[in-house]
């Protein structure tokens, strides 16, 4: 996007909105009155949200505060998990402001532009679009694994069918989650209005009759270890400043799988026993750069994380029958997934005990 | 007189109330409209590609070279 397309508000037909009317000073500072550019910028606000949405949207705007994109808690309680301190002052909070408070979100970067993390710029003129764009706000940030997985982006793998047979957006399921939860969350599945297939698909749970792969299985298995495909796994993320001073990071190229494991996060909203497992970027040395050590109990988290890969079908290979799945071992994270630094950190999550053919 | 004088009283405070609520810049700052009728070089420029693309500054590198991989 070119410098002056950011800014381009298109027309004055914006003025005669309800925010148009409050009127640019208001929310921006500056001088509307001054002709000099450089004069009228003067004290300017490029992104106004804090302080002035919640003039009229208190209602959204409190939930907002202890939303994921605003607190970014799910880091902290990553970095914190495994022995980081993270504390004013210290090495790995630093690392935590370079390299992942960027992607703290305001309400601006959702409903007027892109978000910061892309070097912002505004989506539609200046409207205010009560529902983000899919492709210039969400996936802005969200696009790597999940907005690529959803589109079909990854090379030989299907687009989510929820994408390519109702063209349903971010937002058709993830509603409340995105204003927050009743509660701090620690992660995007600790919280109670995370989406959930249910929502829509509530009759799988009440009828499974004529499917007996469902009346066996609902319970024990999360939805994608039957109805997602190959996904994204990202590994050797390191985190640095470069000569010129600017944050940067470097990883290992992705690598696609699809590993079903034990469910890290069994509870009564997540029952299963197995689940997909997708692998984070992140390793020991991620923060390296920053000092020696930052994560004495690295291994008190696993790297195989609970996923909810967004590539949907109804038809997978390992659904196809019983023994697609039943005694196929490859499905399945095994101690030799796993890398050697790794595999205290995933004992947990690896299959010791695999279902066995059933001839079907 | 007392109906007179009360009715007065009633009305002064009114007009003292809906004064303080258009100068209480602690809400909105100026009160919407205002800076409408006053002409306003930010939606006259905003709103003119040419203006924008002459008067555009370079924007300063935030993003490292360096990075590889995906985020």
């Amino acid at each position: 996007m070119e410098v002056w397309e950011k800014v381009f508000v298109k027309d004055a037909e914006f003025m005669q909105s309800t925010h148009g009317k409050v009127g640019c000073v208001i929310c921006h500072g500056g001088n509307s009155q001054e002709e000099n550019k450089d004069l009228a910028h003067v004290g300017i606000v490029i992104d106004p949200s804090e302080g002035n949405c919640n003039t009229c949207h208190m209602d959204i705007a409190h939930v907002n505060e202890i939303s994921l994109h605003t607190t970014l808690s799910g880091f902290t309680s990553a970095l914190e998990a495994r022995g980081g301190d993270v504390s004013e002052g210290t090495p790995l909070s630093e690392a935590l402001e370079n390299h992942c408070n960027e992607c703290h979100t305001s309400c601006g970067q959702c409903h007027v532009s892109r978000p910061d993390e892309l070097e912002g710029g505004l989506v539609s003129g200046h409207k205010f679009r009560e529902t983000p764009s899919m492709q210039y706000n969400c996936i802005a940030c969200h696009g790597a694994r999940v907005g690529a997985e959803y589109l079909g982006e990854n090379e030989g793998v299907p687009a989510d069918v929820h994408w390519t047979q109702e063209t349903m957006i971010c937002t058709d399921c993830h509603t409340n989650v995105l204003h927050g939860s009743t509660e701090i969350a620690d992660n995007r599945y600790d919280n109670p209005n995370s989406a959930d297939c249910g929502d829509c698909h509530a009759d799988v749970w009440t009828n499974t009759e004529g499917n007996p792969q469902h009346e066996q299985h609902l319970g024990d298995l999360s939805c994608q270890v039957c109805h997602s495909v190959t996904y994204k796994n990202c590994y050797g993320c390191h985190v640095s400043i470069d000569p010129e001073g600017l944050p940067c990071r470097t990883s290992e190229p992705s690598v696609m799988q699809f590993e079903i494991g034990n469910n890290p996060l069994r509870s009564s909203e997540r029952p299963y026993k197995y689940v997909v497992l997708r692998h984070v970027p992140t390793c020991a040395g991620t923060c390296d750069y920053y000092g020696e050590n930052l994560f004495p109990d690295f291994n008190a988290v696993s790297t195989w994380k609970y996923a909810t890969p967004h590539n949907i079908q109804l038809k997978t290979p390992q659904n196809e029958s019983c023994d697609a799945c039943h005694g196929n071992i490859g499905l399945f994270l095994t101690e030799d997934d796993i890398r050697d630094e790794e595999k205290i950190a995933n004992k947990e999550v690896v299959v010791d005990e695999f279902p066995e053919t059933v001839g079907k | 007189m007392k109906k007179l004088v009360i009715t007065v009283t009633v009305i002064i405070g009114l007009v003292s109330l809906v004064a303080i609520g258009c100068t209480n810049r602690n809400l909105v700052g100026l009160s919407p409209g205002a800076e409408e009728a006053a002409v306003n070089t930010c939606v006259s420029c905003h709103t003119n590609k040419d203006i924008l693309k002459k008067l555009a500054s370079p924007e300063e590198e935030t993003k490292s070279t360096e990075t590889t991989g995906e985020g």
